[in-house]
């Protein structure tokens, strides 16, 4: 089990989060909110101005102490993958992965013999007398990871792997991921819901350096507790009491339909809702006023004053800024605040 | 950087070859020919090309030494010292070369700060070989240690940082990753101290002399033939542009992409 706390207050980053050993710890968050700070600080590659990260029953540093423990980067055993260019440029890909294992002692016959395994391994063989210049921008990021786990780390930290790299490639990269994570400890950064549904079993939510919220990704992004943290799910968070028939009736007055079991009347209680669940109402629902119309893709989300819903781009038709609409919402669960 | 250039810098830039191109086209119509063969085979011309070849070779491998570390302290030191340390240590780029001589007269001459206890001990530096080699190494040093700076300067430390969390020791992260990184620069770096060198003449003829076969480098040896005997000065000063231009044209490539 890996814990941290990382206190840097220049980086206005005060965060703390722990995963157990084995599983895979997603923090989302927008850009700048302190992942990558997150990460560099349990690399030991930023030194933060307190707090403690220990792998195991080892102390990675402790800047609280007495007499503060600090260990650099290359006893802490944390493999770091970034978004940047990570291969050394003048070395092949096979040596680039045989760098690890030959700095931490291997002979070089060795150390290419345990690189080439962890290629073929990865079904990355075909790239190894490449040089990285000649790759593409996955495999790229590909290579970077065999080449972390080749260095045997105990813990692997992926700063945005799928950030700058097109979707295929992502996709692609997101089941490589997928296949080697499950025995091993894993610290994913991302903006992306989706990753974290995809490949984590837990999650933290970070947002200007603080964890809003953490735990498992099941409980965290179907039952969010705080509007940040809905938004980063892509949900809208409605909070409110629970009225008759265990319906949410919000701070604003909308009555939202409760799915069984019902929560007692009188209860604090809040629903994240799917734009995506939200239709437009043919008769009655709850009137709303258009504020802003946004294509994402196949579908038009229009966002009103107290709701927000995904259209087919034909029933969102006609609708303009400032017209009135009535939204209908489906039955959701309603959990306590 | 590709591209075209302003139409205006055009004229310029064939002035500014000219400038340095006219001298050197005028010397070569000054050439005797005829003699040159001669010329160049005589005892005194090669005795003095071997001696300049030697040294400058030497004296490269000495900058390599001394100027990598120099530069690379100098590009990752954090101190409100550095500016001053660096203007110090470049300080042969703008001094007078005999001023550099005399300088080194007081440091390492026979009656000199490091000179005498060194004399005191049975070594004497001043006008020996190894005298050549260190006046050669104190003008040319600057050239390296300025390549160097600016190369480790342009470097983010990415790969570094990456190395170390692979496990990679210090020295480790700079054999294998950061001087090869580097190979550019240092290729520059060493052209540039190579062709100092072996045009070195002020520091060299007042902390060496000018002892035939012991100090007297092609240029000592070229401005001691002026006076006797002019063509045969030419001669050498050609074959001394030739051995130059030679080195620069094969060696020296202008760093654009270093990871290729």
């Amino acid at each position: 089990m890996l814990t941290a706390r990382v206190v840097a207050p220049a980086r206005g980053v005060d965060a703390a989060i722990s995963v157990e050993a084995g599983r895979t710890l997603a923090l989302l968050g927008p850009n700048g909110s302190g992942k990558s700070t997150l990460l560099a600080a349990i690399a030991g590659l930023v030194r933060p101005e307190s707090g403690a990260v220990t792998s195991g029953t080892r102390v990675l540093h402790d800047l609280d102490a007495a007499r503060p423990v600090w260990l650099s980067p290359r006893e802490r055993r944390v493999g770091l993958v970034t978004q940047g260019a990570d291969l050394f440029p003048t070395m092949t890909v096979l040596d680039n992965v045989a760098f690890g294992p030959r700095s931490q002692g291997s002979p070089r016959a060795d150390a290419r013999a345990q690189a080439a395994h962890w290629l073929d391994r990865l079904g990355l063989s075909a790239l190894r007398d490449r040089r990285p210049a000649l790759l593409s921008g996955g495999q790229h990021r590909q290579v970077a990871i065999a080449r972390a786990l080749a260095s045997a780390p105990e813990v692997l930290a992926l700063d945005e792997p799928f950030a700058g790299i097109d979707v295929e490639a992502a996709s692609q990269l997101r089941s490589f991921v997928a296949s080697f994570a499950t025995d091993l400890t894993v610290i994913i950064t991302t903006h992306d819901p989706l990753d974290v549904h995809l490949l984590a079993h837990d999650v933290a939510v970070l947002d200007r350096g603080s964890v809003m919220e953490r735990g498992t990704v099941a409980d965290v992004l179907t039952r969010p507790r705080t509007a940040f943290t809905a938004r980063m799910a892509g949900m809208l968070l409605l909070t409110g009491a629970v009225g008759a028939d265990g319906t949410l009736v919000t701070d604003g007055g909308m009555h939202v339909p409760s799915l069984a079991p019902h929560l007692p009347e009188g209860r604090r209680a809040m629903a994240a809702l799917r734009p995506r669940a939200v239709s437009l109402a043919r008769s009655g629902g709850i009137a709303d006023v258009v504020r802003t119309i946004e294509p994402r893709g196949d579908v038009v989300r229009v966002h009103g004053e107290r709701l927000m819903a995904d259209l087919d781009p034909a029933a969102a038709a006609g609708l303009l800024p400032g017209a009135a609409i009535a939204f209908d919402i489906p039955p959701v669960a309603v959990y306590e605040s | 950087m590709t591209g075209a250039i302003p139409r205006w810098m055009i004229p310029l830039a064939i002035v500014s070859s000219a400038v340095v191109a006219l001298p050197l086209l005028a010397t070569t119509l000054r050439l005797d020919w005829a003699r040159l063969p001669t010329l160049l085979t005589s005892p005194p011309a090669l005795e003095a090309l071997s001696l300049s070849l030697r040294t400058a070779a030497l004296s490269t491998v000495l900058c390599i030494l001394l100027g990598v570390p120099l530069g690379y302290a100098l590009a990752t030191w954090r101190s409100r010292l550095r500016p001053a340390v660096r203007a110090l240590v470049l300080a042969p780029l703008v001094l007078p070369p005999v001023v550099g001589g005399l300088a080194l007269l007081y440091a390492f001459g026979r009656r000199g700060l490091i000179g005498g206890p060194l004399a005191d001990a049975g070594l004497d530096l001043a006008f020996s070989t190894a005298a050549v080699v260190l006046a050669q190494t104190f003008v040319a040093m600057p050239f390296m240690v300025l390549t160097v700076e600016s190369a480790v300067s342009a470097r983010s430390g990415h790969h570094e940082s990456l190395a170390a969390t692979l496990g990679a020791s210090r020295s480790t992260t700079l054999w294998r990753v950061t001087l090869p990184a580097l190979r550019p620069a240092l290729v520059t770096g060493t052209v540039l101290t190579f062709a100092r060198a072996l045009g070195e003449f002020g520091a060299t003829l007042t902390f060496a002399g000018s002892l035939p076969g012991v100090t007297r480098t092609l240029p000592l040896e070229i401005y001691l033939r002026r006076e006797t005997d002019a063509d045969a000065a030419i001669a050498l000063a050609i074959l001394l542009v030739t051995v130059a231009v030679v080195v620069v044209a094969v060696a020296y490539r202008p760093t654009v992409r270093s990871d290729r």
